[in-house]
């Protein structure tokens, strides 16, 4: 009986812990979501109201204020971001995984320390060398400046998953005449992919939300960014309730079907499970 | 020996593109960073740059809205990363009660998948959406819940410690679930064997996690205290978008108060000279928990 009743209790404390995180976690993106279709006097309406007559008007005012340049400029930046970090990062993995000696180690270290230090100490002089190459205010700038968080990702991941590539496949594959650099482009990398895939899609994400080197980087208007456009507007935000939630939506929208389309891959991607993934 | 020479060279170059990419954007700026401290350089006055050798550091120790900052940041990190490690791991050990002996928990993919949101949303936006949905004066809802209580309401952006508060939530909001994940893949991954040998011996739930769990995570958990406290330690979106520093200095963190002195009033050379101070700071925390909780362990920083 009463260990019955413990167990009961157990549960009941168990469950409702695990859906007040899941609740808290959830909340505010169904907020945001309803709301953006709320009429604008629905948004502030207390008690809130979970029925309402639904509108598109704040999407329609989102989009007629001119959203599709920085739509666009995102796009750019994230695939541009996404070509260098593979150019840059899978070779620099591959040799990282293959020989262990003081230049490819040095490097790496290098690279590590780029994510582990604070963004801010660097932008700073990033911006005076900017302006002195001409970078500030272009995408290139951006995409260059962008590989400061997505290479360690790609690096440490790829180099993880190189790794574990059992080595007897390679050296057959040297034994039939082929390069160092024919195993890296046709054993190598082919073996590899859903890690890359799962790589460059965290890399996708984190450039697509990254605010602080675009405000420092990217900011002018032509190349203004998603983040950019809404957010340092200088657009009094309370005033627009309908529209910030409407544009919350739609800078969240790619990354969540990215997201949820591979989310298996991106839980073990960022968590450290990579020797699930490949 | 040819044969390491030539590896060095291969090595070299595959990693070349990197290197080109890493100097550009890190070595050089850390150089950059560290000559520029040493020098009055300020853009809106070109004519009077010079070098003045430590005066930017000594203006630092005596500048004490950046004492404060600094404190604010101390604070900051301290409380939201402790109370982002203790739930994560509380919730993480919920989640796989499995392991000691309980049954399943029902619908944890679709907890994980949730618990995924708050990690991949743009900074910014969580930010926007806090400041209107919860922290509004008028329409929060947080302020509507006190009315519901019938207790006063709180000017979350206003008030000095409410805005430390409200800064520190969303903090937590964002970190937490994927201190969650990160535990959870840990815990889920250890074999169940010893946990079932040591429930045969008579070992309460309380001692599994406490003797098992805990100690079977230890690098996991490491790497994850680390990494939060040195993504908590440069945080600027979230902060920027909800109070902008104020009200006063009371939630200005160091990154802010860094950007205001290099892009509000362009002094670089003292901006750098902050910029030096905090990456110090920051490397020897880092460091320091490193040695101060790794000892012989073994910590893959792949991860």
């Amino acid at each position: 009986m009463s260990n019955k009743f413990k167990s009961r209790f157990g549960n009941i404390v168990t469950y409702s812990i695990l859906l007040f995180t899941a609740f808290a976690a959830l909340f505010p993106f169904l907020w945001a979501f309803l709301s953006s279709f709320k009429h604008t006097l629905d948004i502030t309406a207390m008690p809130p109201k979970i029925i309402f007559n639904p509108t598109l008007e704040h999407y329609r005012a989102v989009f007629d204020s001119g959203i599709w340049i920085p739509i666009y400029n995102s796009l750019l930046v994230v695939l541009g971001t996404l070509l260098l970090v593979f150019i840059a990062g899978c070779p620099a993995a591959y040799a990282l995984a293959r020989f262990k000696n003081k230049i490819t180690r040095g490097i790496a270290s290098f690279v590590f320390g780029m994510r582990f230090l604070p963004t801010v100490a660097f932008a700073l002089p990033l911006f005076l060398i900017f302006v002195n190459m001409g970078l500030v205010g272009t995408r290139i700038g951006l995409i260059l400046a962008y590989q400061m968080f997505t290479l360690p990702v790609v690096l440490f991941m790829m180099w993880s998953f190189f790794v574990s590539i059992p080595p007897e496949i390679e050296e057959s594959a040297r034994v039939d005449g082929c390069g160092f650099l024919g195993v890296f482009f046709r054993i190598a990398l082919p073996m590899v992919a859903p890690g890359l895939a799962a790589a460059l899609i965290i890399c996708a994400i984190f450039a697509w939300n990254h605010f602080f080197l675009a405000l420092i980087l990217g900011g002018n208007v032509e190349v203004a960014t998603m983040v950019l456009k809404r957010f340092t507007g200088g657009e009094d935000i309370q005033m627009q309730w309908g529209a910030l939630y409407a544009y919350s939506v739609i800078i969240t929208a790619p990354i969540l079907i990215l997201g949820f389309s591979a989310s298996n891959y991106l839980i073990k991607g960022l968590t450290g499970e990579y020797e699930d993934i490949t | 020996m040819k044969k390491l020479r030539k590896e060095s060279l291969l090595g070299l170059g595959f990693m070349s593109p990197s290197l080109i990419i890493v100097s550009i954007i890190f070595a050089f700026p850390l150089f950059y960073s560290f000559r520029t401290s040493f020098f009055r350089l300020n853009l809106m006055r070109p004519g009077r740059t010079a070098f003045i050798g430590l005066a930017n550091y000594f203006k630092a120790f005596v500048d004490e809205r950046f004492i404060r900052s600094l404190g604010v940041t101390l604070v900051y990190v301290v409380v939201s990363v402790s109370i982002g490690m203790v739930l994560g791991l509380l919730v993480s050990v919920i989640m796989n009660r499995q392991k000691y002996g309980k049954p399943f928990i029902k619908g944890l993919n679709t907890i994980r998948m949730i618990l995924l949101l708050p990690a991949i949303i743009a900074p910014v936006a969580a930010g926007s959406v806090f400041r209107a949905t919860f922290f509004h004066y008028d329409y929060g809802l947080f302020n509507y819940l006190l009315e519901l209580l019938r207790i006063p309401k709180v000017g979350w952006l206003f008030a000095p410690v409410p805005a430390l508060i409200a800064v520190i939530l969303l903090e937590i909001w964002i970190r937490t679930p994927y201190s969650i994940l990160v535990f959870d893949a840990a815990i889920r991954g250890l074999p169940p064997e010893q946990f079932e040998a040591a429930r045969l011996e008579g070992a309460s739930t309380l001692q599994q996690v406490l003797y098992l769990t805990l100690p079977a995570i230890k690098p996991q958990v490491l790497f994850t205290l680390v990494l939060q406290m040195t993504l908590t330690f440069r945080q600027f979106d979230t902060v920027f978008m909800l109070t902008g520093g104020g009200p006063g200095d009371s939630t200005r963190l160091m990154t802010l108060y860094i950007y205001n002195q290099a892009f509000g009033r362009l002094s670089f050379g003292y901006g750098n000279a902050l910029s030096v101070i905090m990456l110090i700071i920051v490397g020897v925390i880092v460091l320091g928990s490193v040695k101060f909780l790794g000892q012989t362990e073994e910590v893959s920083w792949s991860k």
